[in-house]
């Protein structure tokens, strides 16, 4: 098991230079059946990383831009009428996919979003009164491009709550940056060499195993700690669900699986507590660091 | 088993329980009552092995109504501490037979904190403590088994152990907390008629009932004038009817002749006996508050000895005017025409004599070249001339036979003479040098008026037993296989077996310590002790440092048990704590990963052992899989080298 999510994250390393923490968030999400959220600049590395997550994972890709008049039928799909037929036959749309990129979803007019974010929730699509199921795994990245940008629509507070983990990628170091300018992997290619690591099957094992991972009472009560102090600290307008302490329990699970543990640390709830946070509490990706640094000062680790 | 049948045999035991406390306190209750007592035992056994069906509401009112009966009838109203006990004992029994529910069951259990101590009321000794101690821990064990269905034998353990916790509070609460006088007091059970009567009339008995059961114990000093044979004086018997000797009306008139003391002073330690007289050597006086002597030397109590008491004797010399003349009267009064053959015999050597010495020595020829035999099982005489008939048939008998005839004989020949009972003897402790003496030392003699001098004691039992004198009873080899048939079982009869005797006086010096140390522990030894402790204090002190010390252990028992829930650290973690604490408070907030990255740039050269150490703590922490033995006592080792190194 241990392997097969190291060789996911090296594979994606290669891709993406220097960004093996997010990558490993990113893997965390899917193992947790999540949806990713990545909020980024253009020009990060976005779309390479879902991409390159779907490659390595022999998944199908489609890719949807989203634009401010991009209506739900297109990403949904709609019905056509076939004249030989005499019939409407439905056309899927790109949701149909098993892993779904979502570019700069804050372009596209809140009703587009919402009918993204619903298919997102119940994994299933209903279109002239006929529901069709996605595929599974299901598995949408979104990307955002950062707020205070123009022509943008803000995504509600309650259709972030549905983004499992929010990434941010962020400007690469010194040392990857000079790669990339030599050009060491011209990306494009790389991308159609990557191999496929896993198949479905071992997927569905790995997301199983999750759930295996030993949560020891003291982790649990961190988490719990964490939980209450961004309620009851009176510093966040927006306080942690229990969804989110679900989700921040799950994803550390998974984060101790991609380093091969069957038990969770501290350490790996320190790891995922800003990406499950971040969008819940609604900060900033560029403030994030500071504000969880100052929760962490507060909460005392419970061993 | 089903809830029913639990709670069946739950109560059984209680039942079972009652059953033995009513069969040892036999001779209290006598055979009546015992043997209802034990039907109850019976009937409850028979409804657990489901024999009979249990009784309904009716018949069980009808069972008490029984057990009322059987108790007044038996036991009766002048008995009226066997009577409360055995009615108590009565209806607790009978509720384990009524009881259907945890909570009847649980009264009773509750009510046994209040029936078994009323085994003191009947027996002091440390068997009974070590007896009433278990019923107490049996009691505790079931009210576990029944209230929380614990397993009986681990019900048991822990019930010793709250036993244990609790004695160290019982101790310093007897020994510091002031000491009330009771508001009412019993009567006292009535002893039963194994000692001293107040009436005496040897020749009607057959048999001399004795028992082992002890009487007093004496601290004497050891010198020249406390030496053997001990008489004990202790009733005064003047009054002579025909048949028997009575004890004196004026037994308990305090003394009002001047005195001397004579001798050094001695303690003893007598045990309750319901009875107002005491024991002395010779005529005495006590300093003790509430012993008396009245005009014959002998002490005695304002009230009934209910427990046991221990008091101070100073041996003293009445110096009165002789004796006057209604005393003469009083002691030389004999009924008309009885016993002529003893009256002429005794009139005869009156004669012959000059002085009262010179009469004695007639007497005692008389027993001796007429082949007297001391006997416990003298054949009983009936005629009304009692004495001629011993002295010229039977000539066999006990102290109170020769005792009764030696006074008879005295006063024919007009000697101012009275019978006097007590004890004889008394075993001597050899490494606390003590004496105990038992019921079985009860002597009877005489003492006669000699005017001018006063009174002597005359032993005539001596003329035909002279062993009798030297020890106590039990260790006069002459009469022992008759002495051990009259005492029934009991160790005294195995004492030839050198272990039972070993163990009989292992029994007897923890009973002497007990008496001694708890038992007399009386308010004036605890004003001693306090005042000793805390000088001028001692009034409010010892109470006050008592209740502070109650306050005290509940704050500490239950800040612990809070603490311990909420703040349980496990060892590893505290382990932990105190490495993290090196490198600064700060560590112990942080995960484990983060506070080792710190230690190891703190000290570098501990980097190893650090490291171990996080990867047990962690896995000892996380894991599924606990540590092995080994792993955490590798854990704990390396954990005291990092402190002890870094220290450093």
């Amino acid at each position: 098991m241990n392997k097969t999510t190291e060789e996911i994250i090296s594979q994606l390393s290669e891709l993406i230079l220097g960004k093996e923490e997010q990558i490993r968030l990113a893997v965390v999400c899917l193992l947790c059946k999540g949806h990713l959220l990545i909020e980024d600049l253009p020009g990060m590395g976005k779309t390479t990383l879902s991409h390159g997550l779907a490659n390595v994972l022999g998944l199908s890709y489609q890719r949807v831009q989203f634009t401010s008049d991009l209506l739900p039928a297109d990403i949904t799909g709609s019905s056509v009428f076939n004249t030989s037929q005499q019939s409407f036959d439905f056309h899927p749309g790109p949701i149909f996919s098993q892993v779904l990129l979502a570019d700069e979803i804050n372009r596209a007019s809140p009703k587009t979003q919402s009918a993204l974010l619903e298919a997102m929730e119940e994994r299933q699509v209903t279109v002239d009164g006929k529901t069709h199921p996605l595929p599974d795994p299901f598995f949408v990245i979104a990307t955002q491009n950062p707020l205070h940008q123009s022509g943008t629509h803000p995504l509600p507070e309650s259709q972030l709550d549905r983004f499992f983990l929010r990434i941010s990628l962020g400007y690469p170091d010194e040392q990857a940056e000079k790669s990339l300018i030599l050009g060491n992997n011209l990306q494009r290619q790389a991308l159609s060499e990557i191999p496929c690591v896993l198949d479905m099957s071992a997927l569905a094992a790995l997301q199983q195993a999750v759930l295996s991972i030993n949560l020891s009472d003291s982790v649990v009560q961190y988490i719990i700690n964490l939980v209450n102090f961004t309620r009851f600290s009176g510093q966040f307008s927006d306080p942690l669900s229990p969804r989110a302490s679900i989700a921040l329990g799950l994803a550390t699970r998974a984060y101790a699986l991609t380093l091969g543990r069957d038990y969770a640390l501290p350490d790996d709830v320190q790891a995922v507590f800003g990406a499950v946070a971040g969008h819940r509490l609604n900060i900033a990706t560029h403030e994030l660091d500071d504000v969880i640094m100052n929760v962490f000062d507060n909460v005392a680790v419970v061993l | 088993m089903t809830s029913d049948k639990l709670l069946g045999a739950q109560t059984l035991m209680t039942t079972v329980m009652y059953g033995i406390v009513s069969l040892l306190l036999f001779n209290s209750f006598g055979v009546v009552f015992t043997s209802a007592m034990l039907l109850i035992v019976l009937f409850k056994v028979a409804i657990y092995r489901d024999l009979v069906k249990g009784p309904s509401e009716t018949m069980i009112n009808l069972l008490a109504f029984t057990i009322i009966l059987v108790v007044f009838v038996a036991i009766g109203f002048s008995n009226l501490v066997e009577m409360f006990v055995s009615l108590l004992l009565g209806a607790c029994a009978l509720k384990t037979i009524q009881a259907k529910s945890k909570k009847q069951a649980m009264s009773v259990q509750l009510l046994n904190f209040f029936v078994y101590p009323c085994f003191f009321i009947f027996s002091q000794n440390v068997l009974s403590l070590f007896f009433v101690l278990a019923l107490l821990v049996v009691n505790l064990a079931q009210m576990l088994w029944i209230e929380h269905d614990i397993k009986l034998r681990s019900a048991s353990k822990q019930a010793t152990k709250h036993l244990l916790l609790a004695l160290p509070l019982a101790a310093i609460m007897v020994v510091l907390l002031p000491k009330v006088s009771p508001f009412w007091q019993l009567p006292g059970a009535k002893k039963t008629q194994t000692g001293l009567s107040e009436d005496i009339d040897p020749f009607q008995i057959s048999e001399l009932s004795r028992s082992d059961e002890l009487v007093f114990r004496a601290i004497l000093p050891n010198n020249a004038q406390m030496q053997p044979p001990f008489y004990w004086r202790t009733l005064v018997h003047d009054k002579f009817d025909g048949t028997r000797w009575r004890v004196s009306p004026h037994h308990d008139v305090p003394l009002q002749a001047p005195y001397r003391a004579v001798g050094e002073s001695y303690s003893v330690i007598a045990r309750a006996s319901g009875k107002t007289w005491l024991y002395s050597l010779s005529q005495a006086k006590s300093a003790t508050r509430g012993v008396n002597t009245n005009h014959f030397g002998t002490l005695f109590m304002q009230k009934h000895l209910s427990s046991s008491i221990e008091y101070q004797v100073t041996p003293i010399h009445i110096t009165g005017s002789g004796l006057v003349n209604w005393q003469y009267r009083v002691n030389t009064a004999l009924p008309e025409e009885i016993n002529p053959l003893a009256t002429e015999m005794s009139q005869q050597w009156d004669r012959r004599a000059d002085n009262t010495a010179e009469f004695i020595e007639q007497m005692k020829q008389y027993f001796v070249q007429n082949n007297f035999r001391y006997s416990l099982k003298p054949p009983a005489i009936s005629a009304s001339d009692s004495i001629d008939v011993f002295l010229t048939q039977t000539r066999e008998g006990f102290c109170g036979h020769y005792a009764a005839t030696a006074a008879f004989m005295l006063r024919a020949a007009g000697i101012p003479a009275r019978l006097v009972s007590g004890y004889l003897g008394g075993e001597y402790n050899e490494e606390r040098g003590y004496y105990s003496v038992y019921q079985y030392d009860a002597h009877a003699w005489v003492e006669y008026y000699v005017p001018q001098q006063g009174w002597y004691r005359l032993d005539p039992t001596a003329w035909v037993a002279p062993d009798r004198l030297t020890g106590s009873l039990s260790e006069l080899t002459a009469l022992e296989e008759e002495f051990k048939d009259n005492l029934g079982l009991s160790l005294m009869s195995y004492s030839n077996l050198a272990v039972v005797n070993w163990l009989r006086l292992q029994i007897e010096q923890l009973d002497y310590q007990w008496t001694r140390w708890v038992l007399n522990f009386d308010h004036q030894k605890q004003s001693r002790l306090l005042r000793d402790l805390f000088g001028q204090y001692h009034k409010v002190l010892p109470g006050l440092s008592v209740f502070l010390l109650l306050i005290t252990i509940f704050i500490v028992r239950f800040w612990y048990l809070q603490r311990k829930q909420i703040v349980k650290l496990p060892e590893a973690v505290r382990l932990h704590h105190a490495i993290c604490r090196l490198g600064g408070d700060g560590l112990v907030k942080v995960t484990p990963a983060q506070a080792l990255s710190a230690l190891q740039s703190q000290y570098p050269t501990l980097s190893q052992e650090l490291e171990e150490f996080n990867q047990y703590f962690v896995k000892s922490r996380f894991s599924r899989v606990p540590l092995t033995k080994a792993e955490a006592a590798r854990m704990k080792a390396l954990g005291r080298l990092i402190i002890k190194k870094a220290k450093k």
